[in-house]
């Protein structure tokens, strides 16, 4: 029996040192540990080759910084029709485009997924299968605190989830911004990519995972804390993807004929978030907003009528947010994932220590 | 402050109740159970032994009143330390290993006793790679009781802790805790609707039924307190006038025969009837047979507020 005692000792100090609630939460999550690890590693070695192969493809071609959009392209300063079948350089930025967008786009939807997975599958089952198997019971008449106990058990899988998706959010931009140039027409704040890079994918991880484990705290069952928080994730997303175009006010650009080009440099056009919103601008310069006219969709002359009856002219003006304002509103966003990771965890705190668990 | 700590003993419950949704789980109980004692809690189902020993685990919040532990709130930090506690349907992380899980208790409490817990656990033949999901009931029981004891706390909490083992196995659990309480001074309550089990063992008694205390102090106290007390049956049934200055626990009619479990009020009985000492268990058995008898505290189980009816 000392035999065994002394060949657990030394077993343990063989690895490093780690202790009290720490050991304990640690342990408890050791195969989620390597699972997550595990995901995190696929992913990322999967960028990191899908970016490898495009930018050899890029080099290869020649089109680094070339542009294609609204069936206009730029490369090198030099003006080139996409529709060319001639020209290997349209050739090849066609070919890149079809190549690299699914896979972009749907590395992007996973991310954006993982999220609801973080909070489904560890924060839900976090306090929730304790509450429910009563183990509970055990931690809390050992010598430590529960509020210790609960701090632990939040802040250990939060540093991991958190380290983990920033990991793959980096790797993401860093791909992204490579595949930015030939791919300008996905817009930019959308979902994908505006969840999936930058600090606001990070800051997604920490609320998704503290709403799980509020849910498992507060309803004590795994199963309902689950459903509760894949409820709620997709409901914040849908909220933030909605929220988005208001965290700041869209430029508003105009032009003086339909078809014509607004008077902001292209470059500026092209890169910007654009399809929130537009129309015709009345003689006074009143937005007449083109959905005002939907339902007059039955010919092109209903649709005149429509807009004459508004008193829209020929010059039309659209909403867009530029590029510029990606990183303040990455930031905005950010802010406002942290504050309600901030709210859920004090939420835990307060739970707890009412005695309310 | 030391002295004052333990002149206040291990437990000491003043007007406290426990009121769940379905209704009251303990109601208005007060007793005082002093330092080191071996204490048997026994009581019907449902008459809120668990709940009492989850108060004073800290588990549960009181709805009325206070249970101080060792002086203290049972749900201050400092009380967690003193107190070790076997819920029962013994909570256990499946996943671990035993090795695992007395590592639990080595990280979370400072004054942990490896040897003690390894002991315990080699005495119950649980071997330490084993995973706790994979042990049998009584195994689970044994690691369980060995947290508690590595725990080194000065009172033990244990609710029916031995009802899923076999003779053999529960014979010698009970001699390893008796042996560790005895060695250390340590206090232990233990929750059982088995007397048998107890036999010989506690020294300290407290009888629950529909979450109140009806029997508390020193088990020797209690018993001598009682008499069994056979006679002729009255004429018209009911309570002979024989036995009218006593305080009647439990009256039990055999053919013209009556025999009756008595608290004297001096002299038992008188002429005619035959007088012997019951054993804890008559006297606990009158007392479950009989809900409604009136219930006793020894002067040692009385806290200021106890109701006590001689």
């Amino acid at each position: 029996m000392s035999a065994i005692g002394i060949r657990v000792r030394a077993s343990a100090g063989t690895r490093p040192r780690v202790r009290g609630l720490v050991w304990l939460v640690a342990r408890q999550h050791r195969a989620a540990l390597w699972a997550g690890l595990a995901v995190v590693v696929a992913i990322a070695a999967y960028i990191v080759w899908q970016r490898a192969e495009m930018m050899g493809y890029v080099r290869a071609h020649d089109i680094q910084g070339c542009t294609e959009q609204n069936w206009e392209g730029l490369c090198h300063g030099r003006d080139i029709d996409p529709r060319d079948g001639t020209s290997p350089t349209a050739d090849a930025l066609r070919h890149l485009s079809d190549t690299y967008r699914t896979p972009l786009l749907n590395t992007g939807r996973l991310l954006i997924a993982l999220p609801a997975l973080i909070g489904v599958f560890i924060g839900a089952p976090l306090f929730a299968r304790e509450l429910e198997t009563g183990t509970h019971r055990l931690v809390w008449t050992q010598s430590v605190g529960r509020t210790r106990w609960l701090i632990a058990k939040l802040a250990l899988p939060l540093t991991a989830v958190t380290t983990g998706t920033a990991v793959l959010a980096a790797l993401y931009t860093w791909w992204w911004r490579a595949a930015r140039p030939q791919l300008q027409d996905i817009a930019w704040g959308t979902a994908v990519p505006f969840d999936a890079t930058g600090p606001a994918a990070v800051a997604l991880a920490p609320p998704a995972f503290l709403l799980g484990a509020a849910a498992g705290l507060l309803l004590r069952r795994t199963v309902p804390a689950m459903a509760v928080t894949l409820g709620a994730t997709a409901g914040v997303q849908y909220g933030l993807d909605a929220l988005r175009p208001h965290l700041m006010t869209p430029w508003t650009v105009v032009s003086d004929a339909p078809g014509a080009f607004p008077s902001i440099p292209r470059n500026v056009y092209f890169t910007a978030w654009r399809d929130l919103g537009g129309g015709f601008l009345t003689r006074s310069g009143e937005k007449v907003p083109l959905d005002r006219c939907s339902s007059a969709t039955d010919s092109e002359d209903a649709w005149n009528r429509c807009l004459e009856r508004f008193g829209a002219t020929r010059r039309w003006y659209e909403e867009l947010h530029p590029a510029s304002h990606y990183w303040p509103m990455q930031w905005t966003q950010t802010g406002i994932c942290l504050a309600a990771a901030v709210a859920l965890a004090a939420v835990c705190l307060w739970w707890i220590r009412r005695g309310r668990a | 402050m030391t002295d004052e700590i333990d002149a206040s003993g291990a437990l000491e419950a003043s007007g406290l109740g426990k009121k769940y949704r379905r209704g009251w789980a303990l109601r208005d109980v007060a007793f005082r159970l002093p330092a080191g004692r071996i204490c048997a809690l026994v009581g019907p189902n449902g008459s809120g032994k668990s709940t009492l020993l989850s108060l004073a685990a800290g588990l549960l919040t009181p709805t009325t009143g206070t249970l101080r532990v060792f002086g203290r709130s049972s749900d201050a930090p400092g009380a967690r330390a003193r107190i070790a506690f076997v819920a029962q349907d013994k909570p256990l992380y499946p996943r671990f290993s035993v090795a695992d899980t007395l590592r639990l208790g080595r990280e979370l409490n400072p004054r942990w006793d490896q040897k003690t817990a390894e002991r315990v656990v080699a005495e119950g033949e649980v071997p330490l790679s084993a995973r706790v999901g994979s042990l049998s009931g009584g195994q689970r029981t044994c690691v369980a009781l060995a947290m508690a004891l590595g725990k080194r706390a000065d009172l033990l909490l244990l609710d029916e802790p031995m009802s899923d083992q076999d003779p053999l196995r529960r014979h010698r659990m009970m001699g390893v805790l008796m042996a560790e309480a005895a060695e250390r001074g340590t206090g232990v309550v233990i929750s059982t609707h088995v007397l048998a089990e107890l036999d010989g063992v506690c020294d300290y008694l407290l009888l629950m039924g529909g979450g109140r205390i009806r029997l508390a102090g020193e088990a020797d106290a209690i018993q001598a307190a009682h008499r069994l007390v056979t006679g002729p049956r009255a004429a018209g049934g009911g309570t002979p006038d024989a036995l009218a200055r006593h305080t009647v626990v439990e009256t039990r009619a055999t053919g013209r025969q009556l025999t009756a479990l008595i608290r004297p009020a001096d002299a038992p009985a008188g002429d005619g009837w035959i007088v012997t000492e019951p054993s804890l268990e008559d006297v606990l058995l009158g007392y479950l047979r009989a809900p409604d008898a009136p219930p006793l505290f020894t002067a040692d189980a009385r806290t200021t507020g106890t109701e006590v009816e001689a």
